[in-house]
């Protein structure tokens, strides 16, 4: 009898072990269902220019907060002490070196995007199999994903890929198009600028439309955020009436917003932001966070951080061309985000960007310039009118109205067009939107000027950006997985 | 049946766990009742011949030495159904040979003392007592006249009686004890005190599966008796620790960040390296060892090392295995005994003078010296943080005042002076250890007892430990351990083990500064905690400048003093966990030889810890101020946390663990005992479950239980702008989350089988397989299943005829395994088949599902279970009537399949992940001597060597080829070299700047020196060093016995290891915390770089960093140095009261003992390093919180001293 029992109590533990070891860890789980797919959108690890590694516990570890195209633009100026407190990637970035990262660094522009493109890859590859959801939520998903997986390349094709050149394009080598979720796949082949461009005109083309036209919430894309992204790839391609078509989309489905779209009017909130002119160097925060809902300047979040090299807490490792600084008007508020003495004070310097105001730039989709861009594609395609308007509105909302009218001088529509340019200048100064202009117009017959200006110095050295460096090379990291491939010049 | 009553009445002693049923039935029977008998014929017919037809009738075994084997070679004998003794004793008669029966053994030899004597004496009676060590008698203890047939068997009482006749020896044996002869010379009584064999070849294993005949394993065992850990233990409160130095393989090393318990090296470098530890047959934690086992309550400990002795624990043994088997209660006809120990240890406190810090004077005079009030201006220090990067507020270090004021033109030079020479002569180190330290001392009491009868028997005993370490921190531990065994049936017995574990730690409270309480040593040494007329003192200088805190006091209407003295009052971080634990065996024999095995436990532990810092502690207000947003126009701040009521965190843990087994075991001899099978077959099923919970208010009132409300959502996403700031980033957030939950659940179920078969008592094979399952993989097949299997062979040289006449030895077995083994990769290490999300909540992301899920881990297909070959050849023996015994050891272990994360192509999106791409190798051998020096009934002498030998290397490890040197000496696995490298820079001097320089190769093949690490042309700049793994280690033990008085030494010894120099690593910026001393020694001007290797002082630290990198000193070979010592750790001279003396306290026996451990080191390096006071590779650095580079020391105490005292009723 006692055998039995034994015998029975043996195979009752046997025959239930598959189901005992099929137990899903706690707090964890695999992706499965649309309410899955659905969250892995909600993370804010996907709104940044920050390599970051999720660890076992979930929290994350830092691998590279800073990107570099930003000390690149042309605007800046640093001085021998300055220049030496920046780090050494910073210096290779600010002397437009030909490497900036050494074999054990990592990259933010190259590896937090496809640290990103693999989750929007998950979702691609699978959400339309997903269970407990209907269809068109599966389909807008699977749009979103698409849009944001472009916009990644896009970003990928500014600082890897040189500037769409119809010639070239088909030669010019860019970054490799993955398009599923592998973490195994070894053998990656840079495709060409050409392959990218149209890889991203036929998503965002064919996936803009499966979004909601309502834009819910500023961090999820919407159609707004997805037909401004999509023009922004036509303005690098030199494709401006594209563009405009792309933008009025945009305008339409942003007049079914769900979230307040628009811009603050710097005359009535800077004081409320804790501007106090009487100690314009102790102002120090106030401005609403990228990820606040009421930054309704946010249609679609990436952001890049400034903290590398203009940080209050430090003295600042760049100042701003005292010729860039004029180009302010006295009444400009925008002006008094800088600032040429340190937080209490004590110190003086030049002029440079002060933190911790609008220290976050949004590189996605951003409605200032979005007026801007617009604006832009509306000069070049003869509608000057409400290019006007536009940039009027813009500029409303940044200085007292009375001083917001664009100066008569400005009549023809070129004379619009680099005014335009030049008010993108003023409203994202040393925040690093400059590079995708740098890179945009290096080609373009109207601003050629403006490559006399791309220098920087350290007072006593100085440094002359080239074309190659308008691309960055490969990270020595990548290359060292990749031998075969060719590197940027 | 007589199996049974074998095993389950005759008293066990106390180290040995279960005697096999069979060894103790054959000698019980032998010897107690009655020999069995033989039928013997022959004619002329070799000795040998005879002993062999005797020990196929009776199954008794004999050795013949060469001699005897020549003289005998023709003899006669024909007797019919006779005993045993009968028959040797007709063969023998005039041949000049005698026998003896030991351990059920026929040993001949010459007996001329019998022969040369026609006349006989008369016999004697005498009687007396055999017991132990703690002079507890000793039942079931053979003690026989030597050279004669005549012999008898202790009775429950130990005592004895026995008809001798003078001038013969009288040899007291029993089983895991040294045999004591006495020769008897008229007296009327002859007591005996057996010791326990230590770490002698044991003469059963333990596996935790089964309990087998060490002559029948071809496995590599090492097994330590109970009393040797408990008497170590006594004074040390880990019983792990005490293992070191008392059998080969296991290696402990004390040094931090080193893996402390290792068996025979390392065998994976991201799943764990620790070795799995079985309590009673059942895994479990290191930590629950310290929690569950008293380790009074310890029969004994056997490490299995190789294949054949581990394969049987299957997925987690490729590590070794460590068997703790826990007394059990005997027969002693229903009387209880009962021992009282109870042990008292003083350490001290550590010892400041070994970590190099500076004295005031010193320090004051260095602090002087860098003093540059040009780079660090009077504003930029006020107001910024100035040199102070780890600091969140401008801060002017007292000691710079009068250097400031002066610079400021505010005092006169002399003034200064005098100002900083008061400074330097203070010195708060002994105010640091009177106020904030404690010394460190440890206490037991305990009380064990036991006994039984026929049907039941219990062993219980109940312990109270107190530990105190220096940071203020006291645990009270209780335990109650109760072991009973029921006999229910003739076939059917129980057994029930009930742990029950209560720990109370009362902690000192954390300081705010210097952040922790481990680096209360690098405090500034001139900063007095209390003032001449009994004040506390503040520190808040040292936070943030007296300007700036009045301002933010202002702002926030908060007080920000810091009084350390006050604030340690001000809370209280208390943590008690209650630990049970029930395991029941059944154990029936079902056939003859088959005996089907249960057992069922269930392990709970409860820990809860409670920190609470009210609302005056200085870390309470700086985080209301941190969270307090400033009115405008200095009006009113509007705070965002409660402003009174403390911070209080709970902490709940549980953990549940279950173990179902179910195993029919089979052991039988057959024809005659010519064969021997023992066999297992069994199934268990477990399961370990981690949940934990933890819980954060603020403004909590201890008394009334209220705490304060606060909007979360907002403060740990948006956060504030506060009126301190809490980070570098431009808004404060709050970081600890009111609640969060963990669970973690780990599942087995595991499948094993193994089988021995001995033929002859010569020969013998063995094999086992076993497969596990386990959760991590889920249940699919494909990576399931991996059985681990081994195969054996074990050779009893010694009882082959021809070995039979070389009489000086006595015991010869050779032993062969080849197995695998398995080590699990963690279930939380990442990923099987599946792409891992994490479940988040999001503000941010309310109204869009509002969970995030971001994903962990990608999925990662090709993830297996490491494994590890292992060959083992060993040799067992004893020499010289066994005064000499060993074993040697050589083992060849071969990881592949090891886990190691792979960089990825970033391209791919993933940093890195967990592949089986590693391979490593240990190769190594042990040896073990035991010898007896000396040896009488007053006076004994024993050594015991322990020596094992490890060479490891990373055979295959991928990791993207290191192109920079600087890769390279970070680096502690390197494929090529051993696990746990180091590698240094070529030191090349110091240049003219006082920059560190090293040596490297330019691209053009010249030698250069380099000063930045940025500089460094290639990996071949970098050296290989050593490892930090001792390549030799072990432990010699000398033990002495004199009447009641018995003293032993222990000599530790770890050889042929490097580590890292603690060097000074301060060179640029401000000073925060003392500085070491080789500061002092610093480059100072041009030509110091001629007899100083210590880089130069530079103020500007962007200057600095960008001329040279220190780096390149701190690792350079100058800073490779030994890590070899010896170490005596322990002297004790223990002393058995005179029995008058225990009589009248109605004692049994008292034994008292004094220790002192850790006496002296003699180390292989020149800077007074202790390599168990050391950390080999980096460590935190004094703030807590910045990871510097290099060996570091870590505290030392000097010698501790202890006494003990057990009594035995």
């Amino acid at each position: 009898m006692t055998f039995a029992a034994v015998v029975m109590l043996g195979a009752l533990a046997a025959g239930g072990c598959s189901d005992f070891l099929d137990i899903k860890p706690k707090g964890r789980d695999v992706p499965q269902t649309v309410a899955h797919y659905n969250g892995m959108f909600n993370s804010t690890n996907l709104l940044n220019f920050t390599y970051i590694r999720m660890n076992e516990t979930g929290s994350t570890s830092l691998l590279q907060t800073d990107t570099y195209w930003q000390l690149m633009c042309d605007a800046h100026i640093a001085d021998e002490t300055s220049f030496a407190a920046m780090s050494a990637r910073s210096q290779n970035a600010f002397m437009w070196a030909d490497d900036i990262f050494q074999e054990n660094e990592h990259c933010a522009e190259y590896g937090a995007m496809y640290y990103q493109i693999y989750t929007y890859n998950l979702i691609a590859n699978n959400v339309m199999d997903a269970t407990e959801g209907t269809e068109q939520e599966k389909r807008a998903l699977l749009a979103e994903a698409r849009v944001n997986r472009a916009l990644n390349y896009y970003f990928l094709a500014q600082f890897f890929g040189k500037p769409y050149n119809e010639a070239t394009a088909a030669t010019d080598l860019c970054v490799p198009l993955v398009t599923e979720a592998n973490s195994s796949e070894t053998n990656f082949t840079r495709a060409t600028v050409k392959e990218v461009y149209d890889f991203m005109i036929a998503e965002l083309e064919e996936s803009c439309p499966q979004l909601d036209r309502a834009t819910r919430h500023r961090l999820r894309m919407f159609q707004p955020a997805g037909y401004i992204i999509l023009a922004k790839v036509y303005m690098q391609m030199g494709r401006y009436g594209d563009a405009t078509t792309a933008f009025q989309k945009a305008e339409n489905a942003m007049s079914e917003s769900e979230v307040v779209l628009g811009l603050f009017d710097y005359n009535t909130t800077l004081s409320a932001w804790g501007y106090n002119p009487a100690m314009p160097f102790a102002w120090s925060g106030g401005y609403p966070t990228n990820f606040d809902v009421n930054n309704i300047e946010v249609a679609f979040l990436k952001q890049g951080s400034m903290m590398s090299y203009t940080l209050q807490l430090f003295a600042p490792n760049v100042y701003v061309k005292p010729e860039f600084m004029a180009l302010y008007e006295d009444d400009d508020h925008r002006r008094k985000f800088f600032a040429n003495k340190n937080s209490t004070g004590t110190i003086d310097y030049p002029y440079y960007r002060r933190l911790f105001v609008r220290s976050m730039p949004n590189y996605a989709a951003d409605m200032p310039e979005y007026y801007l861009l617009f604006a832009e594609c509306l000069a070049r395609t003869g509608n000057l009118t409400k290019a006007r308007e536009l940039v009027t509105t813009l500029r409303k909302h940044r200085m007292p109205v009375e001083s917001a009218e664009i100066p008569s001088g400005v009549t023809t529509a070129d004379q619009l067009i680099r005014f335009i340019v030049e008010e993108r200048h003023r409203e994202f100064m040393v925040m690093g939107h400059r590079w995708f202009d740098m890179r945009r117009l290096w080609n373009d017959p109207l601003f050629q000027d403006l490559k006399d200006g791309y220098t920087h110095t350290t007072g006593e050295r100085t440094f002359v950006l080239t074309e190659d460096r308008l691309v960055y090379r490969i990270p020595p990291r990548v290359m060292s997985f990749n031998p075969r491939w060719i590197n940027n010049n | 049946m007589a199996i049974f009553a074998a095993l389950f009445f005759i008293p066990a002693s106390a180290d040995i766990a279960v005697v096999p049923a069979e060894e103790f039935a054959e000698r019980i029977e032998f010897v107690a009742l009655q020999s069995p008998r033989v039928t013997l014929n022959h004619i002329g017919q070799p000795l040998d011949r005879v002993l062999r037809d005797i020990q196929s009738q009776s199954g008794i075994g004999y050795t013949v030495n060469e001699q005897a084997w020549n003289d005998l070679r023709s003899v006669s004998i024909n007797v019919s159904d006779v005993p045993v003794e009968e028959a040797l004793a007709e063969l023998l008669d005039g041949s000049g040979y005698s026998h003896r029966i030991v351990n059920n053994l026929i040993v001949i030899e010459r007996s001329a003392a019998v022969s040369q004597q026609p006349q006989q004496p008369a016999l004697s009676r005498i009687t007396g007592v055999v017991r132990d060590t703690d002079n507890r008698p000793l039942a079931g203890a053979t003690v026989s006249a030597r050279g004669t047939t005549r012999g008898i068997v202790t009775g429950a009482d130990g005592r004895y009686t026995l008809m001798v006749r003078p001038n013969e020896v009288i040899v007291f044996s029993l089983v895991g004890k040294n045999t004591v002869e006495v020769t008897y010379t008229g007296q009327q009584t002859i007591d005996a005190r057996l010791e326990d064999r230590v770490a002698e070849v044991g003469q059963v294993v333990v596996t935790g599966y089964q309990t087998l005949s060490a002559e029948r394993s071809a496995g590599s065992f090492s097994h330590i008796a109970g009393d040797v850990v408990a008497d170590k233990a006594a004074f040390r409160s880990s019983i792990l620790e005490s293992l070191e130095g008392l059998a080969t393989g296991f290696a402990v090393n004390l040094g931090e960040d080193q893996h402390t318990f290792t068996i025979r090296g390392i065998t994976s470098i991201h799943s764990t390296a620790q070795p799995l530890y079985v309590v009673d047959g059942v895994p479990m934690s290191a930590e629950n060892i310290d929690i569950f086992v008293n380790s009074n309550d310890i029969a004994s400990v056997t490490l299995l090392k190789d294949a054949t002795a581990a394969s049987i624990w299957g997925s987690q043994a490729a590590n070794g295995v460590v068997v703790i088997v826990t007394k059990r209660g005997r027969d002693t006809d229903r009387k209880m005994s009962i021992t009282y120990d109870g042990s008292f240890t003083y350490r001290g406190r550590p010892d400041y003078n070994y970590l190099e810090y500076m004295s005031s004077e010193m320090f004051m005079k260095n602090a002087l010296e860098i003093f540059d009030p040009a780079q660090f201006t009077w504003g930029n220090v006020t107001t910024g943080r100035g040199g102070l990067g780890a600091n969140l507020y401008p801060a002017v270090m007292p000691h710079e005042y009068p250097m400031y004021m002066m610079a400021n033109g505010q005092i006169s030079e002399s003034e200064r002076d005098r100002l900083l020479a008061e400074m330097a002569s203070r010195n708060n180190r002994s105010q640091v250890e009177k106020y904030l330290m404690s010394p460190a001392l440890f206490t037991r009491h305990s009380v064990s007892f036991y006994g039984g009868s026929e049907t039941y028997s219990v062993y219980g005993s109940l312990a109270y430990d107190f530990n105190q370490d220096d940071s203020r921190n006291k645990k009270d531990k209780y335990n109650v351990n109760v072991r009973q065994d029921f006999k229910l049936s003739s076939w059917l017995s129980l057994d029930l083990i009930t742990n029950l574990s209560y720990t109370d730690d009362n902690n000192g409270l954390q300081l705010q500064y210097p952040g922790n309480n481990t680096y209360l040593n690098g405090l500034l040494p001139y900063m007095m905690l209390r003032d001449d007329e009994g004040n506390n003192l503040s520190f808040s200088e040292l936070l943030m400048y007296e300007g700036y805190r009045a301002d933010k006091e202002a702002a926030s209407r908060l007080n920000l003093d810091f009084v350390p003295l006050d604030d340690i009052r001000r809370g209280f971080d208390k943590a008690t966990s209650l630990n049970s634990r029930v395991s029941a065996g059944i154990r029936a024999r079902l056939l003859e030889g088959l005996v089907y095995e249960g057992r069922f436990q269930y392990q709970t532990n409860n820990a809860e810890s409670r920190v609470f810092y009210n609302e005056d502690t200085y870390r309470t207000r700086e985080e209301v101020a941190q969270f307090a947003v400033a009115g405008t126009g200095g009006g009113a701040p509007t705070y965002h946390l409660p402003v009174s009521g403390g911070k209080y965190r709970e902490t709940n843990f549980r953990e549940r663990n279950w173990l179902v087994r179910n195993q029919f075991s089979f052991d039988r001899s057959f024809d005659a005992a010519e064969s021997h099978v023992t066999a297992l077959l069994g199934m268990e099923t477990q399961a370990n479950r981690r949940m934990g919970t933890t819980s954060n208010v603020r403004g909590y009132n201890p008394q009334t239980l209220v705490f304060g409300r606060i909007n979360e959502a907002q403060l740990t996403s948006t956060g504030v702008v506060g009126i301190l700031p809490n980070s570098t980033a431009n808004t404060n957030t709050l970081r600890d989350i009111s609640f969060a939950v963990a669970d973690i659940e780990y599942r087995y179920v595991s499948f094993y089988a193994n089988g021995a078969y001995t033929f002859r008592r010569k020969y013998t094979v063995n094999s086992s397989i076993r497969v596990d399952q386990s959760n991590l993989f889920g249940s699919d097949p494909s990576v399931q299943f991996k059985p681990v299997w081994s195969v054996g062979a074990a050779w009893n040289i010694g009882r082959e005829d021809f070995l039979s006449d070389v009489d000086f030895l006595n015991r010869l077995n050779l032993r062969m395994s080849y197995g695998l083994g398995g080590n699990s990769p963690s279930p939380t290490s990442g990923a099987g088949a599946y792409d891992i999300l994490l479940a988040g909540s999001s503000v941010t992301f309310a109204g869009m599902g509002g969970t995030t899920f971001s994903i962990l881990s990608p999925a990662n297909k090709k993830l297996r279970w490491e494994r590890t070959r292992t060959w083992n050849l060993g040799i067992d023996f004893a020499v010289l009537d066994s005064r000499l015994s060993g074993s040697i050891d050589i083992y060849d272990k071969e990881t592949t399949d090891m886990l190691s994360p792979m960089e990825l192509d970033l391209t791919t999106g993933w940093y890195s992940a967990m592949m089986n791409v590693g391979e490593m190798s240990n190769k190594g051998f042990e040896l073990t001597l035991n010898s007896v020096n000396v040896m009488t009934s007053d006076f004994s002498w024993r050594t015991m060597l322990n020596l094992s030998n490890n060479k490891n290397k990373v055979n295959k490890l991928y990791l993207r080829t290191p192109v920079t040197a600087t890769n390279i000496v970070h680096q502690r696995f390197l494929e090529g070299y051993a696990a746990n490298s180091l590698f240094a820079y070529q030191w090349a001097g110091l240049d003219n700047l006082g920059d560190p320089q090293v040596y490297d190769v330019n691209a053009a093949g010249d030698v250069v020196k380099v000063k930045r690490t940025n500089n460094l042309s290639g990996p071949d700049a970098a050296r290989y060093m050593g490892t930090s793994q001792p390549k030799w280690f072990g432990g010699l033990s000398n033990s002495f016995r004199y009447k009641n008085l018995e003293m032993d030494f222990m000599f530790v010894f770890n050889f042929g290891h490097k580590m890292r120099n603690d060097v000074n690593r301060f060179y640029t910026d401000r000073i925060v915390f003392n500085l070491h001393r080789d500061f002092d020694k610093r480059w100072r001007k041009e030509g110091d770089e001629n007899h100083t290797n210590v880089p130069s002082y530079v103020s500007n630290s962007a200057t600095e960093s960008s001329r040279r990198s220190t780096h390149l000193y701190t690792y350079s070979d100058i800073n490779v140095i030994s890590a070899s010592y010896a170490k005596l750790r322990d002297l004790g001279i223990s002393y058995h009261l005179p029995k008058r003396f225990c009589e009248k306290v109605s004692a049994q026996a008292i034994r008292v003992r004094f220790q002192v451990s850790n006496l002296f080191y003699i180390a292989a390096n020149n800077q007074g390093i202790d390599p168990e006071a050391h950390s080999y590779f980096s460590a935190l650095g004094p703030d807590g919180a910045n990871f510097v580079f290099g060996g570091v020391r870590s505290l030392r105490y000097g010698p501790s001293w202890s006494g003990s005292i057990s009594i035995s009723f």
